[in-house]
C-alpha cells in the first residue's frame, strides 16, 4: 500500500509541475526552452507512468496473497524505482528554475 | 546524421526516422543485454573464482558493459531529440530557432567514441584469451591487462571532442581533449606489448586463429599510430573530415575488432558446431584478408593526404587521386573474395550431417572447454587457477562425474549458484526462468511498437506499446511467486537458501543498474537543457517560481558556450 501511496504522490508531483508550465504559455514548438523542458517532463512522465504500472503490480500481488514475511525482495525493487523516480523528479523540476532563474 | 543535414528540411521522408527509432531501439537491446552481463558474471561465477581467477574475456565483457551502461544512454537521447524535432518541430538543434546543432555533436560523440572501446575491448579480450591458448602459456601481466582494460574504459569517456577540434572550441578544451586521447594509447600499448610478451614467452602455433591473431596485432599498432597522428591537432585540422581519417578507423577497427574477430570465430567455433573450421581454407582466407586489407587501406592515407574529402566517391580525372583509388577498389576485392570463402567453410562446418565430434582442439584452458551436453556441465566446479584445464587435469572428469556443485536438481527447474561478489562463495540457488512465450510476445510488440513509430502510424504503436507492457507483467507474474523451499541441498550435503532480498538478489543489482541508465539520460538531459540555455540565453523566459537569477555568461554558462564553439578561433573554411 505505501508503495501504491509513493507512485501516486509521484504522478501528483509530476502533474503540478507540467501545469505550472503549462499555465505560464511555455510551447515545446516555440523555443528551446520549451523542448528542453518539455523533453524532461516527457522523461519524468515515463518514470512516473512505470511507477503507476510497479504500484498497480504490487496491489496485485497483495489482492492475490503473493505477499509472505522473509521474501521482500519484489517490493524492494520497487521502491528502488519509485524512490529514484521521486529524486529524478526532483531534479527535472529544479533545473530550469534555476537555470535562467525568476 | 549531423543535423541540420538531418533536420525535416533537408531530409524529408522516413528514410532518417527509421535510422533514429532503429538506433533508439537496438541501443535499448544493447543495455539490457549489458545488465545481463554486469549481473552475471559478478554474481554468477563458479564457487573458488575470485576477482583475480576471473577470466580476461569476462573482464573485458565487464569493462563494455559498463561502458554501454554509460555511453549508451547518450545516443538514445541524442536520437530522440532528433527525432522529436523533425515529428514534432521542438527545436533542439535548429539554429533559426534557437537550438544549436553542436549540441548533436556533443550527445553523439559522447557515445560515438567511447563505442570505439566498446567495440574493441571485447576483441582485446578475446586476443587475450586466444593468444595465451596458441603460445601455449599463461598470459604475461595478467593484472596489467585488467588495470590497461579499466583505464582504456575511463579514458574514452574524456576524449569524445577530439572528433570536434575544428568546430572552434576553445584553445583549453582542444588542448585537454588532445592531451587525453595521446594518453588513451597508453592502456593500448601496455595490452600489446602484453601481447607480444606472450608470444615470446611461449611456443607459438601458426594455425588460423593464431595468424589472425597476430595479423589484427600488426594491423592495430599501424592504427594506433596514425590515430596519435589525429590526436595532434595541427595535422587534425589538416586531415579532418579526408580520406585519411577512413583509412586510419579501419586500421584500427579491422585490427581491434575485425581480425580478433575471425581469431575468435576459428578458436570457438568447434565449441558450438563440435567441427574445426578447415585449417586450409583458413590460411588462404587470411592471406587474402591481410593482402586486401592493406592494398585497400594502406594507399587510402595517400588518397586523404593528397586532399580527397571523405564521404565524397566521385572526383575530376586530373585531380591525381585516381592511381590510389583504383589500389583500393583492388584491395576491396580481394578481401570481398576472403569472406566469401569464409562464408563457403562456415556452411561446410555447419551442415546438419556428418561427424560431430571434435573437443578441446585448441587445447583451450577455460572452463567453457568442459564437457557439456545441450544444457550446461554436470556439475559446477570449483575454480582453483586463472587456467583450470592446465592446472586441474582431472577437472573435467570430476566435473562430469558430478563431484562438484549442484550434480542434482533440488528443485525441478532450471538452476544456479549465485555467489559473492568479490570471493565468488555460494551465497544461494537461484532459479532461472522456466520456457514461456510471453517474453517473445514481448520482444514482438516492442519491435512494433517502435517500427509503427518510423511510419507514424502513432494508434497502432501505441497499442503494440500497451501490448508489450501487458506482455512483460504477464512475463514477471510467471516468474514472481512466492518460494515454498527455504533451503536446498546445493551438493555435497551443503543446504543454500533458495531466495535472497535485499542487495543479495539479482534482481536488486539489475535494477540499480537500469537507474543508472535512467539518471544518465536524465543528467545529459540537463547537459542539453544548460547547452542550449548558455548558447542563446537572450530567449529563455523565467520559470514558474524561480530559485535564483544567475548571469549566464558567467561560470558554468561561460564554458558551455565555449564548447559550443562561442569563443574559440574560426576554423580557416569559415574566414
Amino acid at each position: 500500500m505505501m508503495l501504491a501511496a509513493a507512485a501516486t504522490l509521484l504522478g501528483v508531483a509530476w502533474a503540478l509541475d507540467l501545469q505550472g508550465w503549462a499555465d505560464m504559455g511555455l510551447r515545446p514548438s516555440q523555443s528551446p526552452q520549451g523542448a528542453t523542458v518539455a523533453a524532461l517532463l516527457s522523461w519524468q512522465g515515463l518514470f512516473v507512468l512505470v511507477s503507476a504500472i510497479m504500484g498497480l503490480y504490487a496491489l496485485a500481488r497483495l489482492a492475490r496473497g503473493y505477499v509472505r514475511a522473509g521474501q521482500p525482495a519484489t517490493f524492494e525493487v520497487i521502491g528502488l524505482f519509485i524512490a529514484y523516480g521521486a529524486a529524478q523528479g526532483a531534479f527535472a523540476a529544479a533545473l530550469p528554475r534555476l537555470f535562467p532563474g525568476s | 546524421m549531423y543535423p541540420p543535414l538531418t533536420g525535416a528540411t533537408y531530409s524529408p521522408g522516413i528514410n532518417a526516422d527509421f535510422w533514429l527509432l532503429g538506433i533508439g531501439f537496438i541501443e535499448i537491446s544493447a543495455i539490457a543485454g549489458a545488465i545481463e552481463i554486469i549481473v552475471g558474471v559478478l554474481r554468477t561465477r563458479a564457487p573458488g573464482m575470485t576477482l583475480d581467477k576471473l577470466p580476461i574475456f569476462a573482464w573485458a565483457m565487464l569493462i563494455f558493459a559498463a561502458m554501454i551502461i554509460i555511453a549508451f544512454p547518450s545516443v538514445i537521447l541524442a536520437t530522440l531529440l532528433l527525432e522529436l524535432e523533425r515529428a514534432l518541430g521542438w527545436p533542439f538543434f535548429d539554429s533559426v530557432k534557437g537550438g544549436d546543432p553542436l549540441l548533436w555533436q556533443h550527445l553523439f560523440w559522447f557515445f560515438g567514441h567511447p563505442e570505439v572501446y566498446i567495440i574493441f575491448l571485447p576483441a582485446a579480450g578475446a586476443m587475450s584469451t586466444i593468444i595465451p591458448a596458441i603460445a601455449r602459456t599463461p598470459l604475461v601481466g595478467y593484472r596489467l591487462v585488467v588495470l590497461a582494460m579499466l583505464a582504456t574504459g575511463f579514458i574514452s569517456f574524456g576524449v569524445w571532442a577530439h572528433h570536434m577540434f575544428t568546430v572552434g572550441m576553445p584553445t583549453m578544451s582542444v588542448n585537454v581533449f588532445s592531451a587525453a586521447s595521446m594518453a588513451v594509447s597508453v592502456p593500448a600499448g601496455v595490452q600489446v606489448f602484453a601481447w607480444i610478451a606472450t608470444l615470446a614467452a611461449g611456443r607459438m602455433r601458426f594455425n588460423t586463429p593464431g595468424l589472425f591473431a597476430v595479423g589484427g596485432l600488426v594491423i592495430f599498432v599501424a592504427g594506433g599510430l596514425s590515430g596519435v597522428m589525429v590526436a595532434m591537432v595541427p595535422f587534425d585540422w589538416q586531415a579532418h573530415d579526408t580520406y585519411f581519417i577512413v583509412a586510419h578507423l579501419h586500421y584500427v577497427l579491422i585490427g581491434g575488432m575485425v581480425f580478433p574477430l575471425f581469431a575468435a570465430i576459428y578458436y570457438w567455433t568447434p565449441l558450438v558446431s563440435r567441427r574445426p573450421l578447415s585449417e586450409r581454407l583458413g590460411r588462404w582466407i587470411f592471406w587474402l584478408m591481410f593482402a586486401g586489407m592493406h592494398l585497400t587501406f594502406l594507399p587510402m592515407h595517400l588518397t586523404g593526404l593528397m586532399g580527397m574529402p571523405r564521404r565524397v566517391y566521385t572526383y575530376l580525372p586530373d585531380w591525381g587521386w585516381q592511381t590510389t583509388n583504383q589500389m583500393s577498389t583492388a584491395g576491396a576485392f580481394l578481401f570481398g573474395l576472403a569472406v566469401l570463402l569464409w562464408i563457403l567453410d562456415m556452411a561446410r562446418n555447419f551442415r546438419p550431417f556428418g561427424e560431430r565430434n571434435a573437443g578441446n582442439v585448441y587445447d583451450g584452458p577455460g572452463l567453457e572447454w568442459l564437457p557439456n551436453d545441450l544444457y550446461s556441465v554436470r556439475s559446477i566446479p570449483v575454480v582453483k587457477s586463472l587456467y583450470p584445464l592446465w592446472d586441474q587435469p582431472d577437472l573435467a572428469r570430476d566435473v562430469d562425474a558430478g563431484r562438484y556443485f549442484l550434480p542434482d536438481n533440488p528443485t525441478g527447474g532450471r538452476e544456479t549458484i549465485v555467489t559473492s561478489t568479490m570471493n565468488a562463495e555460494p551465497q544461494f540457488l537461484l532459479r532461472m526462468p522456466k520456457p514461456s512465450g510471453w517474453h517473445v510476445w514481448a520482444a514482438i510488440f516492442t519491435a512494433g511498437f517502435f517500427l509503427l513509430l518510423t511510419i507514424q502510424a502513432y494508434a497502432a504503436s501505441a497499442l503494440c506499446g500497451v501490448l508489450a507492457v501487458y506482455t512483460l507483467v504477464q512475463w514477471c507474474w510467471l516468474l514472481d511467486k512466492p518460494m515454498d523451499q527455504p533451503a536446498v541441498d546445493i551438493g555435497g550435503g551443503i543446504m543454500a537458501p533458495s531466495y535472497a532480498s535485499g542487495t543479495g538478489s539479482h534482481g536488486w543489482w539489475a535494477m540499480v543498474i537500469t537507474l543508472i541508465v535512467g539518471g544518465m539520460v536524465a543528467l545529459l538531459m540537463g547537459f542539453s537543457y544548460v547547452f542550449l540555455w548558455s548558447s542563446r540565453p537572450d530567449l529563455w523566459v523565467p520559470p514558474p517560481g524561480g530559485l535564483a537569477s544567475p548571469d549566464p555568461r558567467a561560470a558554468g554558462g561561460r564554458r558551455l558556450a565555449g564548447l559550443g564553439g562561442r569563443q574559440g578561433p574560426r576554423p580557416r573554411w569559415a574566414a
